[in-house]
Order: structure tokens, then C-alpha cells, then sequence
């Protein structure tokens, strides 16, 4: 039989054997973990070759509704920096997996903490008193900014900051990548603004297309396009189909043109919803993706723009 | 209701509250009605269980939890201390500690507050080795996260083991104290589905020389889209060994299973299974005596957001036992839990 001290020999055993491992990583780049795969993108666009860039997410999950995975826990706890949206996005998951990861340096005011938030003009802060009948209400604002070029830019400081306050000795070469990576953000930003000119021209007062969810505030602003609203009556709740047939007798005469959506927003509802009303359907990532998806952020924000156009090209 | 309205109260005061304190409440009202055999249903509603929970960081170590919870104990409603205790994640690298009163970081159910639980009714190897809600102590433990290329946490803990389980009395010194262990990884699944596998080890002496001894595993599986959760699974089998002070012994064995899919975004269906065995019964002439409880419950869950739920379960047990007439319960359960106020994040 098991005795008790054999199983505590056994355990310290197996923490002494394997805490050498940290030991062999040491030669490794040092890791910059990010929620989700836009930050790990920008983030290796402005440190090169100096840090290893890694999201959580792959970039098809909703980032609202992200379990506190295990795997998670493990890379956080090897992590120099941790990179977050901010705005609450990631509040039903990264509270628990950072203080489950043991990391000092990337909890509370420790210097690894990055919470892009901090170098954003946020869109649609809520100015009244709040409450949970209100649905999902995001009380700092709209947490969806990653959809916008111009915004990657002005959370690039941040990053910029926070790796400074790390790795002090790449200093001169982080600013010097954060303006090119600027520069490039402000040429996708004009090429994709150019190509989204057929939609500007056919908008009309109450907003070239509808929603399932304010996720795309962003991305619209950045390029003058209007939102007639979402699907969503509240955010995070689904619709009732008293909502989806009011809301599709109205949207077309608005002038609405499509709908556009989030390939995790649910289907059975859009589709719905697209036959209730005539609109066109665009759905499209929300974020840049692993495998089959966008690798880059200016095929991401090309993606979309491409999926809007073939939409309201469709549009009878 | 004292504490719904304090809750809400304090809620609304700690949104102005720059030391990070999170308040919230949480209810759980079952009722239970009798339809076949024996059963021990109440036939009435009631509220089971008002849970108040405090959560801050004390300063930039650790941070404090407090929870009361108020329970309905043979017709009275007690209020009692649940969890009151210091933790800290950043005081030693990649571990996480804490001491005072807490549920013992073993299995998968005496992890999660019971509103948080995917079934309406204790398992019954939950109810025999861990005791109703499960098993609560006052001592201290620690987990590490081995630093290699998958997730291996150990948690190990000794607390006081003058009582076991959910007591109200002061318990007496036990020759052992509640010492426990438990090993956790995890493998991610096809489909994005994701699991976590636990191995758990507990034991006491008690204060008349009964020593217990579980060992057994937890095991969870998740695949979910957005904000639906598509498909779990959850179980855990664990046997125990007791011995006697005056020599002899017993072995138990039980476990439970729940797969639970979505049939909608608020719409789930699950089946508890539910078994339970003693492995050394002996009959009248010290023959040893097949015998088994097994229990189904069909269960279908509303949820329309992760601060309600709303079940409705059917439950039947099974007991049967050699040379003896099969017995068959079988109860209507109906659960609403909610929870208002800063819930905090969800573990896996």
C-alpha cells in the first residue's frame, strides 16, 4: 500500500526534476503573450526579432466568452509581458488566469502588465448609471478598437512603453519599428479606405448596413461608414423574434444595405434575419487567425472590406 | 433577503471603492417533491442556500476572501462562515497560497461554490466522501505550476481535520489532520474542445482512531461556441479505505458522470449518472454481498446568462443489494440560482 510520505516524496520529486526546465529555457527569446492575435502581430511587427510574440487566442473564438483554459495559465506563468485589450473584454477569464499563474511580474502594477486600453480614445463610454438589465453593457467604453488601424497605432504607444520599461536596451530600435509600423497601419488604412468608396457613396443618412453586435464601431469610423444599430436589442443578448421582425421591416426602407457580422455571432439568427429582411450577409472575422484565416493585419482589414463589398454587390 | 439587499447596497458602494473590493450574493432555491418510493424529498421550495462573498486585495501580496452563506438546517436558516481566507499569487513565482478557512482545492465539485455546480443534487459519492456542499477546513495550501511544456499544477494542504465535511460543532482533535493532494493537467480535445484531468489523494485520522483514506480522479471536458457551451462533460471516480480503530475495514467506490449539451444558446439537457458501492459488504454469514446504488437524472437548464439558471430534474436511485428486495426513489427537482453584484472570474 501507498504510504502517505510516499506520495509527498513523490511530488517533491517531480517539482525538483522538472523545476530544472526553466533553467534550459533561459538561452530562448524572452515571451510577449497578448490576448489575442492582432497584438501578437503588432507586437512582433515592433520588436522583431527581439521577442518571441504569442496570443491566447487563436482568433476565431468570441472574445467575450473565453473559458480560463489551462493552457492558458501555463504560458502566462512563463510570460515577461502580458498584453490585454482592456475595456473588461477579458474579465470572465484573464482575472483568474493571471493570479492562477503565479507571475508577480505581470499582475497588478508589476512591470509586465500592458493593458493597450491605457493609450486609447475610447468609443462609446456609457454616460448614465449602468446596470446588468441593460445586457452586456462594457461600463469603460467599446472594447472592439482592434478593428481599426488608427487605433493600433494609438495603442502602439503603449506597447512601445511597456517594453521599453523591459528591455531598455532595444529602446532606439522599438521606436524606430513603432514608426514604420505606423507608416504602414496609415498606408492600409488609406488603400482600405480608397476601396471602401462604392459603400460611402451609397450610404445614406441612417447608415450603410446593421450590425449583430457594436463591434465594428472602430473599423466603421475609421472609415466614415455609418451603423444603423445591431441585431441585438441589449448587448450580449440574443434577439427575440419580435425584435428580428420589427427590425427587418425597417432596416431596408433606412436604406440599410447588408448586414455585418462576426463569424461566432450566432448563424441561425443572422440567417434569419437575412431572409426577414432582403439584406445581404457579410460575416466576417474579427480577428486576425490561425490556419485558414487572415495572417496578417492588412489581409485581416482586407477581408472584410472585401467581404462588405461582395455583400452590397450582391444587394438586389 | 437581508443579504440580497445588502448586497446590492454594497455593490452599488464598492463601484466608488478604490481598494478593489467585489461584492456579490448568489441564491440557490431547490424544491423537491416525492413521486416514486422512499424518498426523502421535502415536497416543498426553499431557499438551500444565500451565499455572500467579499473578494479584495489586501495590499500588493495578498488578497482576502470572505463568505457567508446562510442555510436552511433542519427548518432554521444558520448563517455561517464559509471561506475566510488570505491567498497570494505573487509571493512565491509560479505558485499560489493560501491559509485560513476554505473548500479544499481537491476534485472538481469541492472547487466551485455549489450555485456554480451543473447539477441540481449532490452526487451521492460527493455526499459520502465529502459531505453535502463538500469539504471545508481551516489550514493551508499551496500549488505550483511545474515549469514545463504542459500544464502540471500540484496543490498539496494539511488543515485542522477536527470536523470533515459541512459541521456546525467544534469537532476534537483528530490523531491526523485532513492532509490532501491533488495533481492537474490538461489536454486540449478536437474541435477546440479543451479537458483537465485531476489525480486526488486525501486522508485523516480522526479523534477515535478512524482512518480514511480517498484517492480518485476528476475529470472535465468543455467544447464551446461563443457564448454557448456547446458540449460537457464532467466526472469523477474516487474509492475510499477506512480502518478501524479496533481493526477492520472498508472499501467504498463511487463516482458520477454528467454529459450536458446545448439544444440552443439558453437551452441545455444533461444526465447526471450517478453509482455507488460498498466493496466489502459481507452478509449475515460473512459472505461478501454484491450492491450498488446507481442514480439518472435527466436534467434540462435555462440559462440566460451566466448570472441565472433555472433546472428542472427528475431524479431516480436505484439500490440494489443481494438477497434483498430492490429499492427504487425517484423525486421532481426544480433549481433557480442567481447571483447579483461583482461575481469574480470563472475558473476552467
Amino acid at each position: 500500500m501507498i504510504s502517505k510520505m510516499d506520495v509527498y516524496f513523490s511530488f517533491l520529486l517531480l517539482i525538483l526534476n522538472l523545476g530544472a526546465s526553466p533553467l534550459l529555457q533561459a538561452q530562448s527569446k524572452p515571451l510577449v503573450l497578448s490576448t489575442i492575435p492582432d497584438f501578437a502581430w503588432m507586437i512582433q511587427e515592433i520588436t522583431g526579432d527581439t521577442v518571441d510574440s504569442q496570443s491566447l487566442l487563436k482568433g476565431q473564438e468570441d472574445p467575450h466568452f473565453v473559458d480560463a483554459l489551462p493552457d492558458f495559465i501555463r504560458r502566462v506563468a512563463d510570460a515577461k509581458i502580458v498584453c490585454i485589450v482592456g475595456l473588461d473584454l477579458e474579465i470572465g477569464y484573464m482575472p483568474s488566469v493571471l493570479s492562477r499563474s503565479g507571475n508577480a511580474s505581470v499582475q497588478g502594477s508589476g512591470p509586465g502588465v500592458c493593458d493597450i486600453s491605457k493609450a486609447i480614445t475610447v468609443l462609446e463610454k456609457p454616460t448614465g448609471p449602468i446596470d446588468r438589465s441593460m445586457g452586456d453593457v462594457h461600463a469603460a467604453g467599446n472594447p472592439h478598437y482592434f478593428l481599426s488601424p488608427l487605433k493600433l497605432v494609438e495603442g502602439g504607444r503603449e506597447v512601445v512603453r511597456v517594453l521599453t520599461r523591459n528591455f531598455p536596451e532595444h529602446q532606439a530600435l522599438y521606436n524606430q519599428r513603432y514608426r514604420s509600423f505606423a507608416d504602414k497601419m496609415q498606408k492600409l488604412h488609406k488603400s482600405v479606405y480608397d476601396k471602401l468608396a462604392p459603400l460611402r457613396k451609397a450610404q445614406g443618412e441612417s447608415g450603410i448596413l446593421i450590425e449583430y453586435h457594436r463591434e465594428f464601431v472602430y473599423f466603421l469610423e475609421a472609415y466614415d461608414l455609418k451603423s444603423y444599430g445591431s441585431i441585438e436589442e441589449k448587448p450580449g443578448v440574443p434577439p427575440s423574434a419580435g425584435r428580428l421582425a420589427e427590425l427587418s421591416k425597417q432596416a431596408k426602407p433606412a436604406g440599410v444595405k447588408l448586414i455585418l457580422a462576426a463569424e461566432y455571432n450566432p448563424q441561425r439568427t443572422l440567417k434569419r434575419f437575412a431572409d426577414l429582411s432582403g439584406l445581404p450577409l457579410a460575416i466576417v472575422p474579427t480577428m486576425i487567425q490561425a490556419g485558414g484565416g487572415a495572417q496578417s493585419y492588412e489581409e485581416h482589414q482586407n477581408r472584410i472590406a472585401d467581404s462588405m463589398l461582395k455583400a452590397i454587390n450582391t444587394s438586389p | 433577503m437581508a443579504l440580497i439587499l445588502l448586497g446590492q447596497a454594497a455593490s452599488a458602494w464598492s463601484q466608488q471603492d478604490p481598494s478593489g473590493l467585489k461584492i456579490s450574493a448568489a441564491v440557490d432555491m431547490v424544491a423537491q417533491f416525492k413521486d416514486k418510493g422512499e424518498s426523502s424529498a421535502k415536497d416543498k421550495a426553499e431557499v438551500r442556500e444565500a451565499e455572500f462573498l467579499l473578494v479584495s486585495p489586501i495590499d500588493h501580496v495578498f488578497k482576502g476572501q470572505l463568505a457567508f452563506a446562510a442555510h436552511q438546517e433542519g427548518g432554521e436558516a444558520v448563517l455561517e462562515i464559509h471561506e475566510a481566507y488570505m491567498a497570494s499569487s505573487v509571493l512565491i513565482p509560479r505558485s499560489n497560497l493560501r491559509f485560513g478557512q476554505y473548500f479544499l482545492g481537491i476534485g472538481r465539485l469541492n472547487r466551485f461554490h455549489r450555485h456554480e455546480w451543473p447539477m441540481i443534487e449532490t452526487p451521492l459519492v460527493h455526499k459520502r466522501f465529502f459531505d453535502e456542499e463538500g469539504v471545508l477546513d481551516t489550514g493551508i495550501e499551496y500549488s505550483y505550476l511545474v515549469p514545463v511544456d504542459l500544464y502540471l499544477e500540484v496543490t498539496a494542504g494539511v488543515t485542522n481535520g477536527f470536523v470533515y465535511g459541512h459541521s456546525h460543532s467544534e469537532g476534537e482533535k483528530p490523531k491526523s489532520p485532513t492532509q490532501y493532494a491533488r495533481v492537474a493537467s490538461s489536454i486540449p480535445l478536437p474541435l477546440q474542445g479543451y479537458s483537465q484531468i485531476g489525480i486526488n489523494y486525501l486522508t485523516r485520522t480522526d479523534s477515535a482512531g478512524l482512518k480514511a483514506v480517498i484517492f480518485g480522479s476528476d475529470f472535465t471536458a468543455k467544447w464551446r461556441t461563443g457564448r454557448t457551451l456547446d458540449f460537457l462533460l464532467q466526472g469523477e471516480v474516487y474509492q475510499r479505505s477506512l480502518q478501524f480503530s479496533g481493526g477492520g475495514s472498508e472499501r467504498n467506490l463511487g463516482g458520477y458522470l454528467i454529459p450536458q449539451f446545448s439544444l440552443g444558446e439558453v437551452h441545455y439537457v444533461g444526465l447526471l449518472f450517478d453509482f455507488y458501492t460498498n466493496l466489502d459488504l459481507k452478509d449475515a454469514g460473512g459472505q461478501s454481498t454484491q450492491n450498488s446504488i446507481v442514480g439518472l437524472t435527466p436534467t434540462y437548464t435555462l440559462k440566460v446568462s451566466e448570472f441565472s439558471t433555472l433546472r428542472l430534474a427528475h431524479q431516480t436511485y436505484n439500490d440494489t443489494q443481494e438477497g434483498r428486495e430492490k429499492r427504487l426513489t425517484s423525486q421532481w427537482l426544480l433549481q433557480a440560482t442567481y447571483m447579483i453584484g461583482a461575481h469574480p472570474a470563472h475558473d476552467f
